[in-house]
């Protein structure tokens, strides 16, 4: 289970969406799922599929890969289709059975929130299978620099940020050895009531724990040993430059915005 | 100046603990030397590793690295980035999710020029064979191979000598070979002095010295030839003693030939066949 | 009959997709009750992957396990039953530790078990007393012991079980010379006084030479032998070949047979070596003394 999920992975590449400037593509995937919300019809959310295809085409990662990334949130997905179906009673009346009636409107709102909450998956997605990390955290350190009051902050929480991602699949590691050592001497964490489960965690929390906190004082040595001494004076091996890639990207974000909006006041009564 | 380390009479305790962990050590280390620290656990070996970069500061005595004395905190990261150290968990010492980016994180908080951080990481990956592997992610390589990226990431600060506290005690055989194949490598083609501190003693025969601790204090420190012809006081040390070494001296102790402190498989081999010629003639 | 008997045991990762990987294939083993059996195999070997499935942590993708001539996935309900039957004790178990005193940590798995107090209590102090752990010691946080009591107490908690089958994932890792001793020592006591079939995976040849009775060689997920241990090192070529180790002494004695001595390919201790090569010299001593 744990392992299916791919969001928050890094597939290395050379791709034009791989290419853009971290800070860019921060600002982009903002924008774009800000438009995903912004669309009020079937015609602006066409766009944005058509134009989130053509990124996907772009980046060169695989179709499955993204439908992966969908797959551990097509509960919700699922889940929210069917409120709207069960809750809009607007258009056509379709269906009635006793107290549930389905009608156009609820089918339609249902299908308009699943593409929305697909694109937006995606995209977030799209960002972190295309960008490193620490480029991630990087990126954001950077774009909040002009807070300069807040900026140690800012680096701080950055490197928490690098160091979290760098350790959750040593944890996840971690946590199924002392799952397996504490199964093999007998403990039961499939059954019983809720409480019992709760308690049966404790023998793989404890040393879970004790673990990550010994982790936590060699790596500080570690990194204290590396001459380590916050932001102040770092530099970094990857600058940050733009490129007239990045002003190819930005400008077909300001189409695709430009489209939506325009085909969000002309047809305003389709969905 | 020739001894890169200069330890002068240096007494470490822990806080929560009433026995001394270093006790009265004086100790030098020439440059480019390759020596090898063996002892039991609880021995001060690691203590010991610790005082060199001012991870830790003696309660007496003075230690002095280039002759920077390591109590002076104005030279703290001159002291780090001239003394480079190694721990023991890979893991535990790998900070970035890339490998590349891992081996940057010294030279970048040196403040390092990008374009110089570039070269330094792509030379010291490719020193320690792991260039092939420098976008993948630490999680995912073996132990040896994390232990080989968290070298890189001491050579890339371009340190003049390198601590390894038993970098090699949580690998397995082959990880470990690659391991002391790789330093011999920096201290032989690249010049870097190197302390490996270990419990194995097979490793400490490619050391020109060998330094043995026992209870907080050096109890031996000599050649690998010196230090392990005297089996006896290894063994009370808590030590090994490598098995073709304890043959030729049984060899000797029987008289069935002269003993020359014999390291290697080969050596041993070659003196019993000498015997049998002799014998023959 | 055979304590552990294992049937075309194959573990596949990844089924169905094209990275479909077998971490053991076809593995058919049996090993007789109260062996001492050292596993020995480069990492990736399948090593873990065998022994997992020895006490039911993992289900073979095919094949069968039989733990004391039972199909242990028979009935699935009692999966957990093989695990009191054969005790499995990972690699650094000292992290598994987690209780408040020493004493409840090492009854964590009687307790499991249902065991009664009394029996419990019992079995606490047979399995310290195996360990060399005194009644100090189990009152103690087992976060204040040092580092080679954390690993004993952590093999009594398995050994507390009295499992038919004890099975060590490189019991003496990261341990200095003493430690190691001191654990490999343990182990040999407690199976010459239970009786039990003990199986050690070990990266350390010298090790497994001084102490097992039989050797299973793993290598690219099979089984590549199994035999006794005179068995096992009279095909030290072979086994350097799959690139393992072996004792230096045996090492020596290869050399020499290399040379055109003629030698016993047998030795893998260092006694063994000492007797050999006095047999060596004292021959060769006297043709010398009869050729003048």
């Amino acid at each position: 289970m744990i392992k299916d999920i791919t969001i928050g992975q890094f597939f290395p590449g050379k791709s034009m969406v791989h290419r853009l400037d971290p800070r860019v593509k921060l600002i982009l995937t903002m924008t774009f799922i800000i438009t995903i919300f912004l669309c009020k019809n079937f015609f602006a959310l066409g766009i944005m599929l058509f134009s989130l295809i053509l990124i996907i085409i772009s980046s060169k990662i695989s179709i499955k890969l993204i439908l992966r990334g969908i797959k551990p949130l097509l509960f919700i997905i699922v889940f929210t289709a069917f409120l709207n179906i069960f809750f809009m009673s607007t258009g056509e009346v379709l269906l009635e059975y006793k107290f549930i009636v389905v009608t156009t409107g609820g089918v339609f709102t249902a299908i308009f929130m699943a593409i929305r909450i697909i694109s937006l998956i995606i995209a977030s997605s799209l960002l972190t299978y295309t960008t490193s990390p620490t480029m991630i955290t990087d990126g954001i350190e950077r774009l909040l620099s002009p807070l300069k009051f807040m900026k140690n902050g800012v680096h701080t929480v950055a490197m928490m940020m690098t160091i979290a991602l760098r350790f959750i699949p040593t944890l996840i590691e971690e946590f199924d050895k002392i799952t397996n050592a504490q199964k093999a001497r007998g403990a039961n964490l499939e059954t019983g009531s809720l409480v019992q489960r709760a308690k049966a965690l404790i023998p793989i929390f404890v040393p879970l724990f004790i673990t990550s906190f010994r982790r936590a004082y060699e790596l500080a040595f570690a990194m204290e040993c590396r001459c380590y001494q916050g932001g102040e004076g770092r530099t970094r091996m990857k600058q940050m430059k733009t490129g007239l890639i990045d002003i190819y990207g930005l400008a077909f974000m300001a189409v695709i915005l430009g489209a939506v909006i325009f085909l969000n006041y002309s047809y305003t009564h389709v969905i | 100046m020739d001894s890169i380390i200069k330890f002068e009479n240096v007494n470490f305790r822990y806080e929560d603990s009433k026995d001394l962990a270093v006790n009265n050590v004086s100790l030098e280390i020439k440059r480019g030397d390759f020596v090898a620290v063996l002892g039991h656990n609880g021995s001060g070996k690691s203590t010991l590793a610790k005082l060199t970069n001012s991870i830790l500061l003696p309660q007496d005595g003075q230690i002095l690295v280039n002759g920077m004395d390591t109590a002076d905190e104005s030279r703290i990261y001159d002291i780090r980035q001239t003394v480079g150290m190694v721990f023991q968990n890979p893991d535990n010492q790998i900070v970035a999710t890339v490998v590349e980016e891992d081996v940057a994180f010294g030279p970048e908080n040196l403040g390092v020029d990008p374009r110089e951080i570039r070269e330094r990481v792509d030379a010291a990956l490719k020193a320690v064979e792991m260039y092939e592997y420098r976008q993948h992610e630490p999680h995912k390589l073996s132990g040896g191979q994390k232990q080989r990226v968290a070298i890189a990431g001491v050579i890339a600060m371009q340190p003049e000598c390198i601590v390894l506290d038993e970098a090699t005690a949580m690998l397995d055989p082959r990880g470990r070979k690659d391991i002391l194949k790789t330093i011999r490598m920096l201290n032989e083609q690249l010049g870097i002095t190197v302390v490996f501190i270990t419990h194995f003693m097979d490793e400490a025969v490619c050391a020109n010295r060998v330094i043995v601790m026992d209870n907080a204090e050096i109890i031996m420190d000599g050649t690998p030839q010196e230090v392990f012809s005297k089996t006896g006081d290894l063994r009370v040390a808590g030590l090994d003693v490598p098995q073709v070494t304890e043959l030729s001296q049984w060899i000797e102790k029987e008289g069935f030939g002269i003993s020359k402190n014999i390291l290697s498989t080969d050596e041993c081999v070659d003196m019993i066949l000498s015997i049998l010629e002799v014998q023959k003639g | 009959m055979s304590i552990i008997k294992t049937q075309n045991l194959t573990y596949l990762y990844s089924t169905g997709t094209p990275f479909e990987i077998a971490a053991i294939k076809d593995v058919n083993i049996e090993i007789e009750q109260g062996e001492l059996v050292g596993i020995i195999g480069h990492t990736g070997s399948g090593k873990s992957t065998l022994i997992q499935h020895l006490n039911g942590l993992l289900k073979p993708t095919y094949g069968k396990v039989y733990i004391d001539g039972q199909d242990i996935w028979e009935d699935k309900d009692t999966i957990k039953s093989v695990r009191f039957k054969v005790g499995l004790c990972f690699q650094y178990p000292e992290y598994q530790l987690f209780e408040e005193t020493v004493y409840k940590d090492i009854a964590f798995g009687p307790k499991n078990m249902g065991l009664d107090y009394s029996e419990i209590h019992r079995r606490v102090h047979d399995a310290a007393s195996h360990v060399g752990l005194s009644e100090a010691h189990l009152s103690k946080s087992p976060f204040d012991l040092s580092g080679g009591e954390k690993r004993r107490a952590a093999i009594a908690g398995v050994m507390a079980m009295q499992p038919k089958v004890l099975i060590l994932d490189e019991p003496t890792s990261g341990l200095d010379p003493k430690g190691r001793d001191t654990i490999l020592n343990m182990i040999k006591n407690y199976r010459d006084s239970t009786k039990s079939t003990v199986l050690i995976v070990s990266h350390s040849m010298e090790d497994i030479a001084k102490l097992a009775t039989k050797v299973l060689v793993l290598n690219e997920s099979s089984v590549a032998m199994y035999g006794t241990v005179d068995e096992i090192f009279s095909k030290s070529e072979e086994i350097i070949q799959m690139g393992l180790d072996v004792p230096p002494i045996t090492r020596v004695f290869m050399g020499l047979a290399k040379h055109g001595v003629n030698v016993s390919g047998q030795i893998y201790t260092l006694e063994q070596g000492k007797v050999e090569l006095s047999k060596l010299f004292a021959g060769k001593c006297t043709q010398g003394v009869e050729g003048t």
